[in-house]
């Protein structure tokens, strides 16, 4: 049984992606990274401030990983190419995590305009990793445009609300066959622990992280739930019944 | 000769290369991406790129996060499309 994650012809041993926004200080990071195991992050572009010199975030970023630029701030396919093609050029690599919004209050993703960002994109070489709905058409769409993997949300962005569009998930599940990562909305591990004992291929985690009073601590109890969940889903979930099962003998001695 | 850079008006006495302007600002040039007049410059032109009076100059680095460090930090970014 392969047991690694293969996400655009790389294998990667955990199946926690972590996210690097949100933390008071970027120097946590490593101590996140670690704890976590994650092997892929996300990282998004941003205008210098010529009067405010901070350390870069590459500094605190282990060399081993992954970088997964994303095009937050797109609002369409053209702005999302374009992100996608800066972020190549600095240096970040050739995967990308598409990212179309134009909603301000729940940043839901633009299912057309992703879908068209992937196909310019896959075609230029990208290794593309779109964030979606739940929705099946949309997930089909992306794989024939050429996505390596689809992202769909367990609930909006940043909103800590857990998996509100599991039967969503449970048919992309079924049906799709590049990894599913589960993207925005979770909360908490039992979040995470559920998608992936349902099947999921991944989870990518950052504000539950981040926003912890304890970060690190988290952390280690995602990269500890996804990896239960992982195991439950390989190992197989028993047979729900209707009725009690018992699960020692009733017939004993006492009643001849 | 007068620059735009990332929405700041700067000033120089003479003709400046793309990597003069990136140490007089401070800046490491391995951790940044410029993009001048719209155009993106390969690091390996960063010595030979002189820059022209009033050029626009966008200077970006990877950063941490998505969209709520996005809304707080990049209010420059349809000036830039």
């Amino acid at each position: 049984m392969n047991e690694k994650l293969i996400i655009g012809g790389e294998s990667f041993d955990s199946r926690l992606l972590t996210g690097s926004g949100k933390y008071s200080n970027d120097s946590i990071i490593p101590e996140i990274t670690t704890a976590s195991g994650s092997q892929i992050i996300t990282v998004a572009l941003r205008r210098v401030d010529l009067n405010s010199h901070h350390k870069s975030l590459m500094d605190y970023i282990p060399k081993h990983m992954k970088l997964l630029p994303n095009t937050s701030g797109a609002r369409n396919a053209d702005e999302a190419v374009k992100i996608a093609r800066i972020a190549r050029a600095s240096g970040c690599g050739n995967w990308v995590k598409i990212e179309v919004i134009s909603d301000n209050k729940y940043l839901l993703p633009d299912g057309y305009e992703t879908i068209k960002a992937t196909e310019i994109l896959a075609n230029e070489g990208f290794i593309v990793l779109p964030y979606i709905n739940g929705d099946l058409y949309t997930a089909r769409s992306l794989v024939n445009a050429g996505a390596s993997a689809v992202m769909p949300l367990g609930s909006p962005i940043g909103s800590n609300r857990g998996i509100k569009c599991d039967e969503m998930i449970r048919i992309l599940i079924d049906q799709i066959k590049i990894p599913i990562i589960i993207d925005a909305g979770i909360g908490k591990p039992s979040d995470a622990a559920l998608v992936m004992e349902m099947g999921a291929d991944a989870c990518l985690i950052n504000t539950a992280i981040a926003s912890s009073p304890n970060p690190i601590l988290m952390a280690k109890a995602f990269k500890e739930a996804i990896s239960a969940g992982r195991n439950a889903y390989l190992a197989g979930l028993g047979l729900q019944t209707n009725s009690a099962v018992a699960s020692s003998p009733l017939t004993g001695f006492l009643h001849g | 000769m007068k620059l735009n850079v990332n929405g700041l008006e700067k000033s120089y006495d003479q003709d400046i290369l793309l990597s003069s302007l990136i140490h007089l600002l401070g800046l490491n040039s391995d951790k940044i991406i410029v993009q001048v007049d719209g155009v993106i410059i390969k690091k390996d032109l960063f010595t030979t790129f002189i820059l022209k009076e009033n050029s626009s100059i966008e200077i970006l680095a990877i950063v941490g996060g998505g969209w709520n460090e996005w809304k707080a930090n990049n209010w420059w970014w349809k000036l830039w499309f």
